[in-house]
């Protein structure tokens, strides 16, 4: 059951304790439309409330002074972002009037600073919260009546989506607000995980773009489809969602996409529409889009082409110009790097996926998913109403889910079947997940560790592939722009450094024996590989050495780590394998 | 000579403490609230309701007349002329400092629709006036009656509440520093 988005509002006058009728306070929330839920002496009720909200003064009162109290604010933000309910959105006020208490309006007479724009304390708090690692990604917006001007570029950073004249906001204004920019729940995705909440905001802005396309990125039972749902119905578009499910080899899938007429091919004894023109001002949804025919790709062009979205049904001359959104979903993230047209993925919109995390990140929402799934099951099959032990809840949370939400609720499924009389669900009737414990990060390959003799231990952990494969996968596992607010770049330096330096150590092992570093040799020790196609030993520098040249220039720069010769040396490869690098570059042997 | 206090800053934090503090972050606020109370008759306590009518909305009597003071003394406190009354310009010699400010006065005037700014935010204080003496007329006087009326009332405070939200906005567009000629 979907609950009442819960924001925080930092203001100096709103946020006043209530010990005394504070009607500013009751009124700001009637305007707002909000129910006060800050404790002690709330407000009037409101109808249909868009959003509960939490008041803060951000200030310390004595008897005689108004202090501000930044410590105080970032504690009541960090206390509601851990846990749920969090805050969907922060609204700070800039302007907070400090100093003695007039004795006779018990206000601070205020302190001329305090209207500097320069020592804002409203500023203060969103510096103080960007600076915290724990807080970034909180939506934050600026309430204020100050003059915006004076600070726009201050404010204008990643986590600040907004700045409101304070005079200006209404209950509908703060419904937009909590919209584009909020974290909140849907009725028909179970969780309320910060990852889940990132994604459901990413689809609800594109969403609102229309004509568009979008790309839906998520490992299997992640709710592809149940995005693309959510996505349909917040778009509010006039027309039906239409899903397309691509087989791989399928070779009804053009017919099934365009539609034909009457002769086109044997077997089609009538026309028909296809998908693309059903979902006419709607929706059309492609699950499984990474398995798209490569012939079909072409056809596709002009369709996922915003500007024309045309059609046409096969054996037909006429075309169909549509109006429709697209949704296009796999779980091959690797389309992304090869094997699909460059110029359909940039139509896909795939450099702005949308990132479905797996249930691995998002283990908060296991209680939650498993509670749904059994009434579910229970219902369905006219099973005992049970209790689920904290054993089981325990042990549920800790299991891995490569198969994510659907495995989850297959595990749930047959829970209840298998035991449909008992009333309480414990350890026993889950036992199957045991073992399944989410597995530790990988660690270093022994033949980088020591590229002379890899050793046995090459055989028990990931290959340097498996950990190639798991780092590209965490780049997709991202759970969003915001709230790594620019860590993404900096985790990708590090990656890269990290690939560089591996490389690296395993040209130094290979120029052991031979006296000069031998890019196949070392790509081999690092793959564990008895042989090595030199072309196959090219594309892993290449992707190796890829993934950042920013953050790895200086590296590439040194030529006494061969770095930059054994990547030019990669590069050059395309026209002939083993074609010699230049004099002095590593590679001069085959390896 | 008699030192005249630091009447720049003075007039742009009066326009602060009146436009920031009071018109936007309390009158408007408080209006905008009472009218959503109005259109949601259930969830309105009569107290609240009763209490915004006593004390809150009645403050604009009080309020409009700073309002009117503030407009008035604009061109005074922030002409460039105003410059003259402080160190270093004030130790001029009175001859070449009245002709000289003067001079100035009349660039910033003619360079800067200076007049147009102070007639917009006058006319838009004298609608709120006007907008303010209807409502209070068909209020009445009695405290108990006022919130019984006040319900019939949405129209008035609506345009009354329009009427403020333009003199902030006047308010807000004014110079808030002197502006060089």
């Amino acid at each position: 059951m979907k609950s009442l988005p819960r924001i925080l509002i930092i203001d100096d006058v709103y946020g006043r304790a209530m010990e005394a009728e504070n009607r500013d306070r009751q009124l700001f929330c009637a305007r707002l439309g909000v129910r006060d839920v800050t404790g002690r002496g709330a407000a009037a009720s409101v109808e249909n409330p868009v959003a509960e909200a939490l008041l803060h003064s951000g200030q310390m009162r004595t008897d005689r002074r108004v202090e501000n109290d930044l410590e105080g604010v970032v504690e009541c933000v960090r206390a509601g972002w851990r846990h749920w309910p969090r805050w969907a959105l922060i609204l700070i006020d800039m302007h907070f009037q400090t100093g003695p208490l007039d004795p006779a309006t018990g206000e601070p007479q205020g302190d001329p600073r305090d209207r500097d724009p320069a020592r804002y304390f409203g500023l203060q708090i969103i510096d103080r919260l960007l600076q915290d690692k724990e807080l970034a990604g909180i939506p934050m917006v600026i309430l204020s009546s100050m003059e915006r001007k004076q600070i726009e570029q201050r404010f204008a950073r990643r986590g600040v989506f907004a700045f409101v004249e304070k005079d200006q906001l209404n209950r509908e204004g703060l419904d937009v607000l909590l919209w584009e920019h909020g974290f909140l729940e849907d009725d028909r995705i179970v969780g309320h995980s910060l990852p889940i909440l990132a994604a459901l905001r990413a689809a609800r802005r594109v969403s609102r773009i229309g004509n568009t396309n979008m790309l839906l990125l998520g490992e299997t039972g992640t709710g592809k489809e149940l995005v693309a749902d959510y996505i349909h119905r917040t778009s509010r578009r006039e027309g039906p969602l239409r899903k397309i499910f691509v087989r791989a080899n399928d070779d009804m899938f053009a017919a099934d996409l365009f539609g034909y007429v009457k002769g086109a091919f044997t077997g089609a004894m009538r026309d028909r529409a296809g998908e693309a023109e059903l979902a006419h001002q709607g929706t059309l949804f492609f699950d499984e889009f990474g398995n798209i025919p490569g012939a079909a790709q072409d056809k596709l062009m002009r369709l996922l082409d915003t500007g024309i979205r045309e059609t046409q049904r096969i054996g037909d001359s006429r075309t169909r110009k549509l109006d429709l959104q697209v949704v296009l979903a796999t779980n091959r993230f690797e389309i992304l790097k090869d094997g699909f047209r460059r110029d359909l993925l940039q139509r896909a919109n795939a450099g702005n996926p949308i990132l479905l995390p797996p249930l691995r990140q998002r283990r908060e929402d296991i209680p939650l998913l498993v509670e749904f799934f059994v009434r579910r099951h229970e219902q369905r099959l006219g099973a005992e109403h049970r209790e689920i032990s904290t054993g089981a809840m325990e042990l549920l949370q800790a299991a891995s889910w490569p198969g994510n939400v659907r495995e989850l609720e297959n595990e749930m499924l047959k829970a209840v079947s298998d035991y449909r009389g008992i009333r309480y669900l414990s350890t026993e009737h889950v036992d199957a997940v045991r073992g399944r414990e989410a597995v530790p990060v990988a660690p270093v390959p022994a033949a980088v560790a020591s590229p002379r003799s890899p050793g046995p231990e090459v055989e028990q952990h990931l290959s340097l592939q498996g950990v190639m494969e798991e780092m590209d996968q965490v780049e997709f596992d991202i759970e969003s722009r915001e709230l790594w607010a620019g860590q993404l770049m900096g985790c990708q330096g590090v990656y890269a450094r990290l690939m560089a330096r591996y490389l690296q150590a395993a040209l130094a092992a290979s120029a052991i024996a031979s006296g000069e570093p031998r890019p196949t040799t070392a790509i081999r020790m690092l793959l564990g590989r008895k042989t090595l196609r030199t072309s196959d030993a090219a594309s892993t520098i290449k992707r190796l050495l890829s993934v950042s040249r920013e953050a790895i220039a200086d590296l590439l720069a040194d030529e006494s780590l061969h770095l930059g010769g054994t990547l030019r040396w990669a590069e050059n490869l395309r026209g002939g394998a083993g074609r010699r690098p230049a004099a002095g570059q590593p590679g001069k042997k085959k390896g | 000579m008699t030192r005249e206090p630091v009447v720049i800053e003075d007039w742009e934090s009066r326009r602060s403490r009146f436009n920031h503090d009071w018109l936007k972050n309390r009158h408007l606020n408080r209006l905008d609230g009472f009218l959503a109370l109005l259109a949601s008759p259930a969830a309105a306590p009569p107290d609240l309701l009763a209490g915004f009518l006593q004390h809150d909305l009645v403050e604009w009597e009080k309020k409009a007349g700073e309002a009117r003071d503030l407009l008035a003394r604009f061109e005074d406190e922030m002409s460039p002329r105003a410059c003259f009354s402080q160190p270093p310009l004030c130790l001029l010699p009175a001859a070449r400092r009245e002709w000289l400010a003067q001079d100035l006065h009349d660039l910033w005037r003619a360079r800067y629709p200076v007049s147009d700014w102070v007639a917009a935010a006058r006319e838009a204080l004298h609608e709120a006036e006007q907008a303010y003496h209807v409502l209070e007329n068909l209020l009445g006087p009695h405290a108990g009656e006022r919130v019984k009326q006040a319900r019939t009332l949405r129209a008035e405070f609506v345009a009354f509440a329009a009427a403020c939200r333009r003199l902030g906005d006047c308010v807000a567009r004014l110079p808030h520093e002197i502006l060089i000629v």
